[in-house]
């Protein structure tokens, strides 16, 4: 084969191969993006939640919240990404353990789960997954 | 501010590599390497630098007015290397640019294109991704968010209520940086660095390219890279990875300029050593890249096939991340899940569970890009430059690809997780981490069409007898 040829060859290659295969895997990843439910819009739901809820006493300025992700597959719930990125780290470097009520974001086939483990008792729920709870002291 | 602070880390990392590269500088072609390459390795010292202002308490502000310090002390540094070398150059020894400007426009205006749609895709992710993906909010950038909140308290970010306390702290201090300098937690911060590193590595891979073998060289490369399915679908993930390939690459590509310019090779290896130990500030990953690199490093001037004084260079470069590193891994880094979930006799039962085997090989040889196929018929159409300096970057730098696929191969055998869900959810992004330094060999190695068209021959064998010289000096210099 004649240089000239083989230069052809090699740019032609890679000329139609890089365009077909950017298209091509562009398509795959736009398909694959699973959007999360911006945190704004969960905090947004949840101040809705607690000003339509009725025992607004509970959610009371000034009451102390722990705040814990219980379960698996945490990324596909948009309201444990909430929790994970906005209250988990507060609430773990608050160590506030001893708060009197405790908001858990599971899934719901995790909730009997969760109930079974641990002394609470369900004040309310909100979201894709959010349980308030009251903790039962000894 | 932010970009205040990106300014910072890319001025003070340029001028730095600069520096380091005294009055020659980075030869023809060299002012994109010195902004790209010197702009990742601005971004490792300055999250070392974060590092060490945590250690010794101080505030963010401290920090700000130490970067700020640093880069007037780079940048004077810089100027005056520059002013000494107003008169010093290197001579252009990459292929003769005439007989292909058609190729070269076709190649640029893919480019071109490819760019534009590339940022599209970002700037979609941006929308309904902002967080990134699982491991980004599961410790990387929580771990910053620890980290800037916890104030005195910082080291409660290791004990083990976060995944992974004893990955390295490129990521997540570059992503405290840059709330830091904006004031305030943006997500944007986190997606802005994961979006800037996958430019960075398109354009150093385009960059060593270009400074070595010509625009052509660097095009292609860059042309496979933006059109690979995985580095796209990882790029805004906010994970590691695609740093690491930046560092990886920028490895490869500074033992390529060490060897085939012995006149520098001593400042091309202190950049070498930077960025192996910046691949180890990064991820566990790079920490075993860094050992192999510094082994074969050691191997290649002990046979002096670069200069004895190369090896202090080497270890200057070396020094202060590598340090960073190891009083982060011995006084604060918690616990390895790989190894403390090991046990010797199951290990020795993974060893030889051919099941294991064949279930590695599966994922390996799946994720492989249908790219091999057409650049195996490229690599044909185009041939191989024959030459002493080609062989022994070929031998470094595949030496270096093969240690650490072999690394990654150990890994999967022996993890004491399930092997199915550690291959599902990694083995596409370690083929990430080596493309672009996979594609900066191969283009490095193969002729280049104005090299093929302008019959090189004779001028090939020329090259070859100086390249000889030039390193038969060097191994005699040392």
């Amino acid at each position: 084969m004649s240089p000239s040829l083989r230069v052809v060859a090699a740019t032609f290659i890679i000329v139609v191969a890089a365009y077909y295969y950017q298209i091509n895997a562009l398509e795959r990843a736009e398909q694959s993006l699973k959007p999360v439910v911006p945190f704004t819009g969960v905090i947004a739901e949840t101040r809705t939640r607690i000003a339509r809820s009725p025992h607004p006493e509970l959610y009371a300025p000034g009451e102390r919240f722990g705040f814990m992700v219980y379960g698996a597959n945490i990324p596909t719930n948009p309201a444990s990404f909430y929790a994970f990125q906005y209250a988990f780290v507060p609430a773990m470097l608050s160590r506030d353990a001893d708060a009197d009520r405790v908001v858990v974001v599971t899934f719901p086939e995790e909730v009997a789960n969760f109930e079974a483990n641990n002394r609470v008792r369900l004040l309310d729920t909100f979201g894709a997954g959010v349980h308030v709870y009251q903790r039962e002291r000894k | 501010m932010a970009l205040l602070g990106l300014l910072i880390t890319g001025v003070l990392g340029a001028a730095l590599l600069r520096t380091i590269l005294g009055t020659r500088g980075a030869g023809p072609g060299g002012g994109l390497l010195i902004a790209t390459l010197g702009t990742g390795l601005g971004v490792a010292m300055l999250s070392a630098l974060r590092f060490w202002c945590l250690l010794a308490s101080c505030s963010s502000h401290v920090c700000q007015y130490l970067e700020s310090g640093f880069l007037l002390l780079a940048v004077i540094a810089a100027m005056v290397v520059c002013w000494r070398g107003r008169n010093h150059s290197i001579p252009d020894s990459r292929p003769a640019v005439a007989g292909y400007q058609v190729g070269r426009v076709i190649l640029a205006l893919l480019v071109l294109i490819q760019l534009s749609m590339t940022l599209q895709w970002f700037q979609q992710a941006a929308q309904a991704i902002p967080y990134g993906m699982w491991d980004a909010w599961a410790f990387w950038n929580v771990r910053a968010r620890v980290l800037m909140l916890s104030g005195d308290d910082w080291r409660r970010a290791f004990d083990g209520t976060i995944l992974h306390p004893d990955y390295p702290l490129l990521l997540p201090l570059t992503v405290l940086r840059g709330w830091e300098w904006t004031g305030e937690m943006q997500d944007s911060v986190a997606f802005a660095i994961s979006a800037l590193f996958f430019g960075l590595t398109a354009f150093l891979l385009f960059a060593l390219l270009h400074a070595l073998r010509g625009t052509t060289a660097g095009l292609m490369a860059v042309a496979v890279f933006l059109a690979t399915g995985v580095a796209l679908e990882w790029g805004p993930s906010q994970y590691a990875d695609i740093p690491l390939a930046f560092y990886y690459l920028a490895s490869l590509g500074c033992m390529t300029l060490a060897i085939q310019r012995p006149e520098q090779s001593g400042r091309w290896l202190a950049v070498l050593g930077l960025s192996l130990s910046a691949a180890a500030w990064t991820k566990n990953e790079g920490l075993a890249w860094a050992a192999i690199g510094v082994i074969s490093t050691s191997i290649f001037i002990m046979n002096r096939r670069l200069p004895r004084s190369g090896m202090i260079w080497f270890l200057g470069g070396l020094a202060p991340l590598a340090i960073t590193l190891c009083v982060f891994k011995l006084a604060i880094a918690g616990q390895n899940d790989l190894v403390t979930e090991q046990s010797g006799s199951t290990a020795m039962e993974k060893l030889f569970d051919m099941d294991r085997h064949r279930l590695i090989c599966q994922y390996l040889f799946n994720v492989l890009p249908t790219w091999i196929i057409w650049l195996t018929v490229c690599g044909l159409l185009l041939g191989v430059r024959r030459s002493v300096g080609t062989r022994m970057m070929a031998l470094w730098s595949l030496t270096q690809l093969l240690a650490i696929i072999l690394v990654y191969y150990m890994v999967y055998l022996l993890t004491p997780h399930d092997l199915n869900w550690h291959l599902r959810t990694s083995h596409d992004r370690l083929l990430v981490q080596i493309w672009p330094g996979f594609l900066f060999t191969l283009f490095n190695i193969l002729r280049t069409p104005e090299e093929i068209l302008t019959d090189t021959g004779k001028n090939a064998t020329k090259e070859t007898t100086s390249e000889k010289t030039q390193v038969a000096h060097a191994g005699s210099a040392g």
